[in-house]
């Protein structure tokens, strides 16, 4: 971190911005930091300048260069676009299949249970009772009597 | 020692109109003679899907009658010197089902005492399903009531 205070003076003569002052050009000659970050950036530049290679494109490879262009444009957006589509149909598709699961399966087990029992009872002495259900959702009472009581 | 049980099938059928119930009732002995396969007799053939599950291997009909009760009203149906069945059909649900009280009397075995309820229940039934009350002993039998409402 530079702690000149004519810091952001050298920053604007190694831009080549006019300043007031004159000597800002000696004083990044004699002041260690500003010289120093001056000579950063000048070095940056240079790296920049020299890693740019200068394309040209020869008039043979002006179409095949032009199609390339309009193939990038015309594809991004495009897969962009059916990437999202996609997703939202699966995200759809997803959402309905498990609606219709719940609904479907919250609805079966009512039906298996439609004939209801309110209640069973018997006045004779040492029967049991109990109730079962079928599958499909008819009842069977059944009584135990102790022998010699039914007939 | 074969077990003998007499089996009853009871139907209720829906007539056209709301305050009348049509009454199919049937009586069916069931008894275990230890057949290889089960039998039906001619009537009781009509009931070998409600019957066939059971654990008697000859189904013979005893008695079986149609008629209609309404609502609130109750129905006799005698089934033999003993036993005697009634029902009174309650209400009808917003849904579709019928209310029932089923009622199974039994005259005593004993000389000058009154007759008692063998079953009581009270069901909520759906039409064109069979129901059944099994009544019975280890090896006397049973007396099963089958309660379809078509």
């Amino acid at each position: 971190m530079n702690t000149c205070k004519r810091f952001p003076e050298a920053e604007r003569f190694f831009d080549g911005i006019e300043v007031r002052n004159s000597d800002i050009s000696e004083h990044v000659s004699n002041c260690p930091e500003c010289g120093a970050y001056v000579a950063r950036l000048d070095a940056i530049r240079s790296a920049v300048a020299g890693g740019l290679a200068k394309g040209e494109i020869a008039d043979g490879q002006f179409n095949a260069f032009m199609s390339g262009v309009r193939g990038r444009i015309e594809t991004d957006p495009k897969s962009q676009r059916s990437f999202w589509a996609a997703s939202s149909l699966v995200a759809a598709s997803l959402l309905m299949a498990v609606s219709a699961f719940v609904i479907i399966s919250g609805g079966a087990p009512e039906a298996q249970a439609r004939t209801e029992v309110q209640f069973v009872e018997t006045d004779l002495e040492g029967a049991t009772t109990s109730v079962t259900y079928s599958e499909q959702g008819s009842a069977t009472v059944w009584l135990n009597v102790p022998d010699g009581e039914m007939w | 020692m074969n077990s003998v049980a007499f089996l009853l099938v009871f139907f209720h059928a829906v007539s056209g109109a709301d305050d009348v119930v049509s009454i199919e009732v049937a009586a069916i002995k069931a008894t275990q003679e230890g057949r290889d396969e089960k039998f039906f007799d001619g009537k009781a053939a009509a009931y070998r899907a409600q019957l066939k599950d059971l654990d008697f291997d000859t189904f013979v009909v005893v008695k079986s009658s149609k008629g209609s009760g309404s609502f609130g009203k109750e129905a006799s149906f005698v089934i033999d010197d003993r036993h005697t069945l009634y029902l009174t059909p309650v209400d009808k649900q917003d849904d579709g089902r019928i209310k029932v009280k089923t009622r199974v009397e039994m005259k005593s075995s004993r000389p000058n005492q009154p007759p008692k309820n063998a079953l009581n229940t009270m069901m909520v039934v759906v039409p064109g399903e069979h129901q059944r009350f099994v009544l019975g002993g280890p090896d006397e039998g049973s007396l099963v009531i089958l309660a379809k409402l078509d």
